[in-house]
């Protein structure tokens, strides 16, 4: 059958109106909004706008305990947490923090639960690949090393964000996704750009449907980490 | 008499429902306020909707090739591939994936070309619980009814209707509130995706490099199904491809504003194949459909494979703000429905779709892609005035018409005949009741009395020296 298909498709552009090939004609530049901007305030003020506007908190921080801080208003008593990737959040914040955590809140890591667990998680903190400005997106991708259940699953979805992993236009997403990747291409990654909604009664929006209805955007800045996870 | 497809007894049937033109008057200016207010912040919107087009026009001229290169890629992923020429194989091949995995519970994220095959009927018949999950879609299948809007499926319900469909079909009792409907539905979909089988999605683009499915929720429907189950089957029509990550980006600039009025969606997950690690798929399968793509692809339509299903053109369309979706004899709806589906079902059974717009152009303004709707709803009664579809007195009507407008004797003497049929007919300037089939118009209009001298000879006696005419 695969023969069949492609060979009628084929045979549709040699017989019909259009059969001309030309080269691929998206110059990507072409297709921004933003382009690279050497203050990175103000690339952290247009991802912090654009992601409030589709519904999740921002929170820029610079030091470790406002951090903490930030996290505990977020996180209510009996709470359970899932945290994604600790060994990036060790590595990057140092394990005193991770260790803080676990004292604080019934503390799991998101990749050890079982099927049936996962679903039982209230809130989950994940370290991102990278981050969009023009749309207020992040991008999580799959693997063995991370959670891709843990932020959908729960009701509150904290991640941390690098300043650095912050880059400027959607049209950037080949470039971020080649030097995050290489040529590994994980078997899925999720672009996700606020909390779960929908309008789908009578147009009135209601949030958190089926995915996590608060989501927390933590800006790191210099300060407190060096360069973005790999 | 005018021949009707049984389309005509439906748009009057959904335009005499009083509450139907309210509700989709909501939702369509809704989003198409939506829009016009985020479009702006791509500065020069044109310039974006050409990019767009003329990367649609290149996937489609070389559609083959980038199939080539998307199956290759998937193919090395893990995935594995299947070809439908058909709607029956493609459901064929969908019910041979579940039996051969004992599938019992299949989880669905909104797809229209699922429904465009018709899928959930014959695994229904396979003994297999089928479940749609994105909340409108739910509505619609609890309700036994078809979605009416390619984005918004429950655009016709409202919230006291969602009341009753889930009173009666999942014992709710709370108030009507969206909010308490919404998590009444999260909580019986949440035990769905824990326990199903099988995902089932369709796809808004699939990357042809690197191999990647694509699929736009802002539920997070989309990340269930491709995730949680242990097979995921994705179902695409063989137009809906980009080439690589650039085009995928800004067919995701263009998707969600045009669409809802959003800058991209709230999810949109990315998927190359089965997970190797114990989270994620076992099994991912893509399922390529033509059904009738390729004789699209061949003949003088072809730029409506351009179509990204946005919907935009519904929401802007005077017509479908009055008739809704249901009207129409196959999934897709709306000014691209009238000119796709006579494409999918054959001009005998849709000739009828084309005359419901005012040619007012508007589908073709807000198109992102700039697909020539107009151009084609045109074209496509003159083909089905050609093909005999008219009727015998629209037949002998243009026939007569023709002959006249190039001769200005005939012409001329022809409107004095007109208004000296007319006069007699009518009361105080108007004509509210003609005999025959002219009465079609006036059944639903007045006619104003033909003015006692006609243009013509108003110019002529302006400019005396008569140029124009001779």
């Amino acid at each position: 059958m695969t023969s069949n298909v492609l060979e009628t498709i084929r045979q549709a552009l040699r017989s019909g109106p259009i059969n001309s090939t030309e080269s691929h004609p998206l110059e990507a530049e072409r297709a921004r909004l933003f382009f690279a901007e050497a203050d990175r305030k103000k690339l952290i003020d247009l991802f912090a706008q654009r992601a409030r506007s589709s519904g999740a908190s921002v929170h820029v921080v610079g030091e470790l305990n406002k951090l903490s801080e930030t996290i505990g208003t977020i996180i209510s008593d009996g709470e359970r947490l899932a945290v994604d990737r600790p060994d990036v959040i060790s590595e990057r914040l140092g394990s005193g923090f991770l260790n803080q955590l676990k004292e604080s809140y019934r503390t799991v890591v998101a990749r050890q639960l079982d099927r049936e667990e996962i679903f039982k998680i209230n809130v989950a903190i994940t370290p991102v690949d990278f981050a969009i400005a023009e749309t207020g997106s992040i991008i999580i991708s799959a693997g063995s090393d991370r959670s891709r259940m843990s932020s959908l699953t729960s009701d509150k979805h904290i991640a941390l964000i690098w300043a650095d992993q912050i880059v400027p236009d959607l049209m950037d997403l080949p470039a971020q996704f080649k030097r995050v990747f290489a040529d590994n291409v994980p078997p899925g990654f999720t672009i996700i750009s606020g909390p779960s909604k929908t309008a789908d009664i009578e147009m009135n929006l209601v949030i958190g449907v089926h995915g996590p209805g608060e989501l927390h955007l933590i800006v790191l800045l210099k300060g407190i980490a060096g360069n973005p996870p790999k | 008499m005018t021949r009707h497809t049984g389309f005509y007894q439906k748009t009057a049937e959904a335009s005499a429902k009083r509450d139907l033109a309210s509700k989709l008057y909501v939702a369509t200016y809704r989003q198409s306020d939506g829009r016009q207010a985020i479009c702006p912040e791509l500065g020069d919107v044109e310039h974006f909707r050409q990019l767009s087009a003329d990367l649609r026009d290149h996937v489609l001229k070389n559609l083959d090739t980038y199939l080539d290169r998307l199956v290759a890629n998937l193919e090395r992923a893990g995935t594995k591939i299947h070809w439908a020429r058909t709607a029956e194989e493609a459901r064929e091949i969908v019910r041979r994936v579940a039996a051969d995995n004992a599938v019992k519970r299949i989880v669905k994220s909104k797809s229209m070309i699922t429904e465009e095959i018709d899928l959930n009927p014959v695994l229904e018949a396979d003994g297999i619980e089928v479940t749609e999950t994105d909340l409108g879609e739910y509505i619609v299948q609890l309700a036994g009814q078809k979605p009416g809007h390619i984005v918004t499926p429950a655009v016709h319900c409202s919230t006291q209707d969602v009341v009753e469909i889930f009173q009666k079909k999942i014992g709710y009792n709370g108030p009507a509130d969206p909010t308490k409907l919404t998590k009444a539905a999260r909580v019986i979909l949440r035990d769905k995706f824990r326990n199903a089988d099988m995902g089932i999605s369709g796809v808004n683009f699939a990357v042809a490099d690197p191999g990647l499915i694509a699929i736009c929720t802002n539920e997070g429907n989309g990340r269930y199904v491709t995730t949680r189950p242990r097979i995921y089957l994705a179902v695409m029509g063989i137009e809906r491809i980009v080439p690589d990550l650039e085009a995928a980006a800004l067919m995701l600039k263009m998707l969600a504003r045009f669409s809802t009025g959003q800058r991209i969606t709230q999810y949109t997950t990315f998927t190359a194949g089965p997970s190797r690690d114990g989270e994620g798929p076992e099994q991912v399968h893509l399922v390529l459909v033509d059904n009738g793509r390729s004789g699209i692809l061949a003949g003088k339509y072809w730029r409506i494979l351009r179509c990204i299903r946005c919907g935009s053109c519904l929401n802007a369309c005077p017509v479908f703000r009055h008739i809704g979706g249901h009207c129409f004899p196959g999934c897709y709806s709306g000014p691209i429905g009238s000119i796709l589906l006579p494409q999918l079902l054959g001009l005998d059974k849709s000739f009828d779709l084309p005359k419901a717009s005012s040619l007012c152009g508007l589908c073709g303004d807000v198109c992102p892609v700039k697909v020539p709707i107009p151009d084609i709803l045109l074209d496509l009664r003159h083909d089905s005035a050609r093909s005999g579809y008219g009727g015998p007195v629209e037949k002998i009507g243009m026939t007569v018409m023709a002959k006249a407008m190039r001769r200005p004797w005939m012409y001329r003497f022809g409107q004095r005949a007109m208004r000296w049929f007319l006069k007699p007919m009518s009361k105080n300037g108007w004509i509210r009741y003609l005999p025959g089939p002219p009465g079609g118009w006036t059944s639903v209009k007045d006619l104003p009395v033909p003015a006692p001298r006609s243009f013509l000879r108003q110019w002529q006696a302006n400019n005396s020296d008569g140029q124009t005419t001779k």
